[in-house]
């Protein structure tokens, strides 16, 4: 397959999929008038576990096209009836990206792909402690890890072949939109904006996933 | 009562200010970030068949004897090694540092790193290996144009009176020039 068709395969997946996560959130808003039918507590702790979508070229061209998993534990402290702040930590497990090229020489690379975010989100709630809905913004330290192995064909003969872990840490910022469904779970959407490797490339991301308070 | 009243009213304010200055700042960040993510690059270096853009090599082109070493650097704004090769491997041999040594198989090879830091970031050069030249003959008028002048023909890499000279061709129509060279001391046998 040529390489362009490929990027265009790609980035209409992204699309269909970011389209699916608007549906979702557009549902999960509509239904943010029925209230809760218990609290939420002061302080809780829970895990959450959902996908990661890659929203940005750069990222898209070096994660792979399957699902990506995303887990992690989080804290919420409620304060007062409308705010919250959700300290938490997240793991990004991307599938394996391959590229591949033809010109100027013949260029295999593959790549995997693994985010580690430690930040906060501040949330407001305006059903207040028995509203479903809350939405806001987070702050996140992401240490981005990339394995890649680089294989190229010269125009002269011969293969050069190279593989190592890169690693960056860099910030990065949300928005967060989180839908309570039952006392003790949360569905949630973010939209997490950052970038990594030594060009500062953009990694931007959308993830969807589940919160279980404990 | 009243005073109750403008004390919960004060409360009220405060909160609502509270609330403004957090999602205003969070705004503002997110604003930020925004501008600085932009939409993404057309061409990334860590990406397939982006060659010599970030990371390179220096020189670019080089051209040696068979037998002979040539050095290379690559480098990038943040520095860093790289993984060398050269393809075909027929081509001779690259050290950690870039230092090529020509196999006694004169032709066109590749030089490749891969950066360290990075290893999708590839950077390439082109290495010209030439034949050993054939041995020259030193004449008597060769010997005695120490200096002076040689007439006629061409004079390939060789030595000549005990000194490397590069290949010359002679443009005067009569095949006549002049061969400028220093003092030179051979090498300790």
């Amino acid at each position: 397959m040529k390489p362009g068709v490929h990027s265009e395969l790609r980035l209409s997946l992204v699309i269909q999929r970011a389209s699916i996560l608007s549906i979702s959130l557009g549902l999960s808003l509509g239904l943010g008038q029925v209230e809760a039918a218990e609290s939420l507590p002061g302080c809780s702790f829970g895990i959450q576990a959902g996908v990661a979508i890659p929203a940005g070229r750069d990222l898209g061209v070096t994660v792979g096209s399957r699902l990506n998993g995303a887990v992690g534990v989080h804290a919420t402290w409620s304060i007062g009836d409308h705010h919250g702040i959700r300290p938490r930590l997240d793991l990004w497990d991307f599938s394996q990206g391959h590229q591949e090229v033809l010109t100027p020489f013949a260029q295999q690379i593959e790549t995997k792909v693994q985010g580690i975010a430690l930040g906060g989100e501040y949330l407001y709630r305006p059903g207040g402690l028995r509203g479903r809905l809350a939405a806001g913004g987070g702050l996140y330290l992401i240490r981005w890890s990339v394995d890649s192995t680089n294989r190229l064909d010269g125009s002269t003969g011969g293969t050069a072949q190279a593989s190592g872990t890169s690693h960056w840490t860099r910030d990065g910022v949300g928005l967060v939109v989180s839908f309570r469904l039952t006392p003790r779970l949360d569905g949630e959407a973010r939209w997490i904006f950052s970038s990594y490797g030594y060009e500062d490339l953009p990694a931007n991301l959308c993830t969807a996933g589940l919160l279980w308070r404990f | 009562m009243q005073q109750q009243h403008s004390g919960h009213r004060y409360l009220q304010a405060l909160q609502l200010t509270g609330q403004s200055v957090a999602l205003t700042s969070l705004g503002t960040i997110l604003a930020l970030h925004l501008l600085a993510c932009g939409g993404g690059r057309a061409s990334s270096g860590d990406h397939a068949g982006q060659i010599n853009g970030f990371f390179r090599i220096t020189p670019d082109s080089a051209t040696v004897l068979v037998d002979q070493t040539v050095s290379f650097s690559a480098s990038s704004s943040r520095g860093g090694d790289a993984t060398w090769s050269v393809l075909p491997a027929t081509g001779g041999s690259i050290d950690a540092h870039g230092r090529f040594t020509a196999s006694s198989s004169p032709g066109l090879y590749q030089i490749v790193a891969m950066w360290s830091s990075d290893v999708r970031y590839t950077a390439t050069a082109l290495v010209t290996v030439l034949p050993a030249p054939p041995p020259t003959p030193v004449s008597l008028g060769m010997v005695q144009a120490f200096g002076n002048h040689q007439g006629s023909g061409t004079v390939r890499n060789t030595p000549i009176a005990g000194e490397p000279v590069q290949s010359q061709v002679s443009t005067d129509s009569t095949e006549v020039f002049q061969l400028r060279h220093g003092f030179y001391l051979p090498p300790p046998n």
